[in-house]
Order: C-alpha cells, then sequence, then structure tokens
C-alpha cells in the first residue's frame, strides 16, 4: 500500500487563545472513506478547514502538520494553497444552496476551477461540466448548464456543488454534513452517488457527520471526537461492534433505532458538552462519564491501541462495555 | 374512545398567480383533504419530506393557518366556528413546541416571565401563584425553580427546548403539537428531550401531533403513523405494523432509505432509491401524486388518485397497486 492521501499530525488549532482542535492525528488512503463524528463544538468542522486552509481569521493554526501527499499545508504560502484547493483537494458543505453563487448559472461554476486550474479551454470546460452534471445524475444536464440555483432543487444544488468539486478529479474530499440538510430519500441518492464515485476516481473522502446511520452506511474507518480531541479511532465494523471509550458506547445507544423497541427509556448522556474554553482538567468527557475515577479527573488519557484494532482514550477502557 | 381531535377533510390551498394581469389562478395545495383522529393520551406522528405539507397541517391544527375547507374538532366542539369563549378555552387545549428553541424564546425577557406569559393572557392566578406554577413547571421538565430569573442566553440548547416545553404545559393542554422538537439538538441531547416528553405523557396523559422526517425518532415514540406526501396522507396505521409491514410504495421507500447504524444489518439491507425529486405542488401529477417517482406504477396511476382505503385491520393506505387491489380481492371487505 502506498502511503496515504492525507496525513494529519498532531493539529492543533485556537480561536482568539482558546483552543478548538487539541492535537488531532488522522490519515486517510485513497479510495478510503473516514468518517468524523461528534457533537456541536467538537472541533470536527474546524479540523477540516484547517486541512482546507479556509480557517476562520480569527483561529490559527497553532501547532502540527496537514500532508497532502507529502507536502505540508500548513507551511506552504497562500497562493500555493490556492492552487492546490478546487484542484487536489475539494469541500462539500451541509448547505448547498447557501454555497452555490446565486448570480451565477450552475454550469459556470463547475468549470470554473478547471479552467482556473488545469488551463482548460472554455469549450472543454463547458463539454466537461455537462459530462459531471449527467455522471452526478442531473437530468437534462444542457439545461441545467444554463440555470441559476434558486432553478434547482436542495438535492439537485448538493448534486451541482458534488460535480463542482470533483470536476478536478481531487485526491482528496471533505464532506462537512453533506445530507443533513436533505431528506432522507435525497440523502439516499447522495450517499449512492458519493459512493459510487469513490470506486471509479479513488478519491478519499473525510466524512463529517453526527448521524451514525450514514457513518455505518459509508465509512471504512471512523474517528469519534470530543471536545478538541480524537477519543477513539477504529475500523467501521470493529467500532460497532465494540467500544473502547464511553462517550462512543453512550452516543451509539442514545440513538433510537428504527429496529429497536418502541417507546421505552432512551439511555442518556448526562449533562452536556462543555463549552469551548472551560474544558475540565483530566478527561474532558469525565464530568458526563459513568466510569470515570480519579486519576480522569488529572491526567488526559492518550490514544493508545484497542485490544483488537484501531485506538482508544480512555483509563477505563475495560470497564466501557459492561455500560448500557 | 372519542377522539380528542378530529381532521375531517381538511384542505389548505395557497393562492398562487401567474403574472400580474393574469386572472389564472392557481393554487398550491399544501394540504389536499386529510382525514385522521387522535385519542386521548394518544401520540400520532406526521412524516414525510419537506414540502409535503406536514407543518401547514400542524399549524392549521394550532388555528395559526385558516383552512380552505374541512373541520376540525377538539373534544366535540369545533375549533374554527365556534363561539368566541370557546375557542379561547381550546387554545388553552391546545399548545405547541416548535424546532428552534433558540428563536422560541424572547432573548430579553427572563425564562420564568415566558413561562409565565400563557398564564398571565389567560388570567391564570395572581403574580404570587404565576411564580409558584413556573417553580413547579421548571422542576417538572429538569431544570433548577431557582434560574427562573435567568435569561435564554444563560442556557444550552437542550435546556431551551426544555423551558419551551414547560411554557408549552403552562395551561395544562391537553393536545401538544411537537413540530421537529429534537431536529436541532445534538444527538447526546435528543434522548433527554424524548425521554422527557415520553414522561410528561405518561404522567399527564397528554395527546401528541408529532411532526417529523426522523423515522427512527418517530418509530421510538409514535403509537400511531400517518405518511403524508403532496399534501395527501398515503399510508396511516400503527407504528409498529407500517413499519414492519408498509403498503404504500413510497413508506417503504423512506423507511429502506434510513441508514441503520450497524454497518453489517446495513450492508445486508436492500435499498429503494427513488428517482427524481418531489414534484412541485402547485403542479402535482394528475393521477397519484406519487407516480413520477414510482416504481410500480400502472396506467390507472397515471389518471385516477388512490383512495385512501383499509390495508389491514387498523391501516390505510392509497395505492391503486397494493391497496386497492388488497381489497378487491375482498380480504379486509
Amino acid at each position: 500500500m502506498t502511503g496515504p492521501v492525507l496525513a494529519v499530525s498532531d493539529l492543533s488549532v485556537s480561536i482568539r487563545g482558546n483552543t478548538v482542535v487539541d492535537g488531532v492525528s488522522l490519515s486517510i488512503h485513497a479510495g478510503e472513506i473516514v468518517s468524523l463524528v461528534g457533537e456541536s463544538g467538537c472541533g470536527k468542522s474546524m479540523t477540516a478547514f484547517a486541512v482546507m486552509g479556509l480557517l476562520p481569521k480569527v483561529a490559527r493554526i497553532d501547532k502540527g502538520r496537514v500532508e497532502l501527499g507529502g507536502s505540508d499545508l500548513v507551511s506552504i504560502s497562500e497562493e500555493r494553497r490556492r492552487q492546490l484547493r478546487g484542484a487536489e483537494l475539494a469541500m462539500i458543505f451541509q448547505e448547498p444552496v447557501a454555497s452555490l453563487n446565486p448570480l451565477m448559472p450552475i454550469g459556470k461554476q463547475i468549470e470554473e476551477s478547471l479552467i482556473i486550474h488545469r488551463g482548460a479551454s472554455s469549450r472543454e470546460a463547458k463539454a466537461a461540466a455537462i459530462d459531471m452534471l449527467a455522471e452526478v445524475g442531473i437530468p437534462e444536464p444542457q439545461l441545467r448548464y444554463r440555470q441559476y440555483p434558486f432553478e434547482l432543487s436542495g438535492g439537485m444544488c448538493q448534486r451541482a456543488m458534488i460535480a463542482m468539486a470533483l470536476i478536478c478529479r481531487p485526491k482528496l474530499l471533505i464532506a462537512d454534513e453533506p445530507t443533513t440538510a436533505l431528506d432522507v430519500t435525497i440523502q439516499a441518492q447522495i450517499l449512492e452517488l458519493m459512493k459510487r464515485l469513490r470506486e471509479e476516481t479513488g478519491t478519499a473522502i473525510l466524512l463529517i457527520t453526527h448521524d451514525m446511520g450514514v457513518v455505518a452506511d459509508m465509512a471504512d474507518r471512523v474517528a469519534v471526537m470530543y471536545s478538541g480531541r480524537i477519543v477513539e479511532e477504529a475500523p467501521v465494523d470493529a467500532i460497532f461492534a465494540g467500544q473502547r471509550h464511553p462517550y462512543t458506547r453512550l452516543l451509539l445507544s442514545t440513538i433510537p433505532r428504527l429496529d429497536g423497541a418502541a417507546k421505552t427509556e432512551l439511555p442518556v448522556i448526562e449533562g452536556m458538552v462543555p463549552d469551548i474554553g472551560s474544558w475540565p482538567a483530566g478527561c474532558r468527557f469525565n464530568p458526563r462519564c459513568p466510569v470515570a475515577g480519579d486519576r480522569c479527573l488529572s491526567e488526559q488519557p492518550a490514544l493508545s491501541p484497542r485490544p483488537d484494532i484501531g485506538r482508544a482514550a480512555c483509563w477505563h477502557s475495560d470497564r466501557v462495555e459492561a455500560l448500557v | 374512545m372519542a377522539p380528542l381531535l378530529s381532521v375531517r377533510g381538511l384542505k389548505v390551498h395557497f393562492p398562487i398567480s401567474r403574472g400580474i394581469w393574469s386572472r389564472d389562478v392557481r393554487y398550491v395545495k399544501a394540504v389536499d383533504g386529510v382525514d385522521f383522529d387522535i385519542a386521548p393520551g394518544e401520540s400520532m406522528a406526521l412524516v414525510g419530506e419537506s414540502g409535503c405539507g406536514k407543518s401547514t397541517l400542524g399549524a392549521a391544527v394550532l388555528g395559526m393557518q385558516i383552512p380552505t375547507a374541512g373541520v376540525i374538532s377538539f373534544a366535540g366542539e369545533d375549533v374554527r366556528h365556534g363561539e368566541r369563549q370557546t375557542r379561547i378555552r381550546l387554545s388553552r387545549d391546545i399548545q405547541t413546541v416548535f424546532q428552534d428553541p433558540v428563536a422560541a424564546l424572547n432573548p430579553k425577557m427572563s425564562i420564568g416571565d415566558s413561562i409565565a406569559e400563557p398564564l398571565a393572557i389567560h388570567g391564570v392566578g395572581d403574580a404570587k401563584e404565576r411564580a409558584e406554577r413556573v417553580a413547579e413547571l421548571l422542576s417538572l421538565v429538569g431544570l433548577h425553580p431557582q434560574h427562573a430569573e435567568r435569561r435564554p442566553n444563560a442556557f444550552s440548547g437542550g435546556q431551551r427546548q426544555r423551558i419551551v416545553i414547560a411554557r408549552a404545559l403552562a395551561l395544562q393542554p391537553k393536545l401538544l403539537i411537537l413540530d421537529e422538537p429534537v431536529s436541532a439538538l445534538d444527538v447526546s441531547i435528543r434522548s433527554q428531550i424524548l425521554n422527557l416528553l415520553l414522561d410528561l405523557q405518561r404522567r399527564f396523559g397528554l395527546s401528541y401531533l408529532f411532526i417529523s422526517h426522523d423515522l427512527s425518532v418517530v418509530r421510538h415514540f409514535a403509537d400511531r403513523v400517518a405518511v403524508m406526501y403532496l399534501g395527501k396522507l398515503v399510508e396511516t396505521g400503527p407504528t409498529e405494523t407500517v413499519f414492519a409491514r408498509p403498503v404504500h410504495p413510497y413508506t417503504e421507500a423512506l423507511l429502506s432509505a434510513v441508514p441503520l447504524p450497524d454497518p453489517v444489518a446495513q450492508r445486508a439491507r436492500r435499498r429503494i432509491v427513488l428517482t427524481g425529486d418531489l414534484p412541485s405542488p402547485a403542479n402535482p401529477p394528475a393521477g397519484c401524486s406519487f407516480v413520477t417517482r414510482c416504481p410500480l406504477a400502472e396506467e390507472i396511476c397515471r389518471r385516477v388518485p388512490p383512495p385512501l382505503v383499509a390495508a389491514g385491520k387498523q391501516e390505510r393506505a392509497a395505492c391503486h397497486v397494493r391497496a386497492s387491489r388488497l381489497n378487491e380481492e375482498g380480504s379486509f371487505a
């Protein structure tokens, strides 16, 4: 196997002095889908923005490396980063309608990166954009090419955004909650499309989501984030079969299931996600953790190997299976 | 048992005209002929995709949307055409909880004042009694009564939804309309709010009209389910049976599209991927509204809208191919 497409190592990001991403390491190989899972404020989107070089102005990278195909994205110039963005790495967002330019026809938005990064002529670019529209399953691509975002449905806008992201065949696609704003039948179409394109192009996908169903359906590997850190990471089957961090365990048990019992009391995670800037000492999950002991209050557990495969950051990972 | 809420032939049509001079007024049929009942203490879920009319239907039951046609009766009384006094009384009996607890609370009012507002409007008790009731409601939803003086921004999303629920319960309603009450909340908070709602239902015998697009939550929460597509109910029945044996092809596709949080089970499932989007409600298909996306569609489906007919002991479905045929065979006659 060749090296990973993306290798993030010991990445830390802060906003106005408050750490939001704290020593995250993560790698993705060609053709692999890695899911980054967590609740709002856990740092999953900030990790993605750091990889893309799209952090908000108030945020800064304190340490760490983000290597894409061998070159470190943190230390390169903004000019070089701009060359890579759209060509080698691309991103799609939750709100397709808000992420498209409302004043520019869909086709023009799709072909833009092909003209900028690959130096395609406008005729070549137009042909490629129409092919790409057809490839993402938009009917009447010739017509849609000329239309504006308001003339397309939400599902179609999301397809158009995927077409835009993939037209240069990037090595890495970051999908931040790509189906959260969509209805389930449309979500199913988009997920199938992403899987098919991954097969065809070998693009590595970093899929950010909070929906465990989407994770189970899509991911090869899963990384769970809590308060800025990865707390558990393993191949999808292993992490669903057995959890070694209490947060992962509880998170999976609190979701109502289509095939679950009706009207029973659901397990809960007591308390709430701590605010950024007021993370507790020791393990950050300790105030909500049913197995927390003295050590958890003072010492932060490192991400260490699980007995089977993968990694977990818990001092009492042997007690997790007995929970719930 | 006599139903608490009974809806018959409900239609909500919004006029749209084409062009400034055009007299050709057309309608978006957001709700187009819907019948259902909710019994006391029962929760019925209304599911469907965005634009199917489920929130408009909820708004009509609340009296926030004037129906074009149809009758909504509550405990045997007509909600719309009754005496003024009756309508004021009914407005106490039907309360609502919306999706976004941040937008639902006035940021400049203390949460105690927000919760007491319905009491003040309906002239319940004096200031001291209302303060006592606020304290009681706060502890009922799992918050500190001492926090009544705080403003909404001192609370997290989940806590704000608890405050909204406390306010909805202030007047001791019989029916709560819950429009996507947990959709804006984090996963670990959702189960807390669902448990709270189920607990309140058991304690006070509340009826719920639960509007949601999240089928896993519906499966967990609701006794009965009604599936809506383009303004019409396409299938209704007990949640267990509808989810185990869906009759309408739309229900079937909807259920198969929800990914299970279990990779092994998910790989073994067959997903019915529907092609295309929801047609515009301004221009629905002539026959069955689902015909443009239906894998089973036949010639009759393009011409004749299917009626909602019995498709089991307590299930009803609107499908020529499946339900009507079952009836022709006399299975449920």
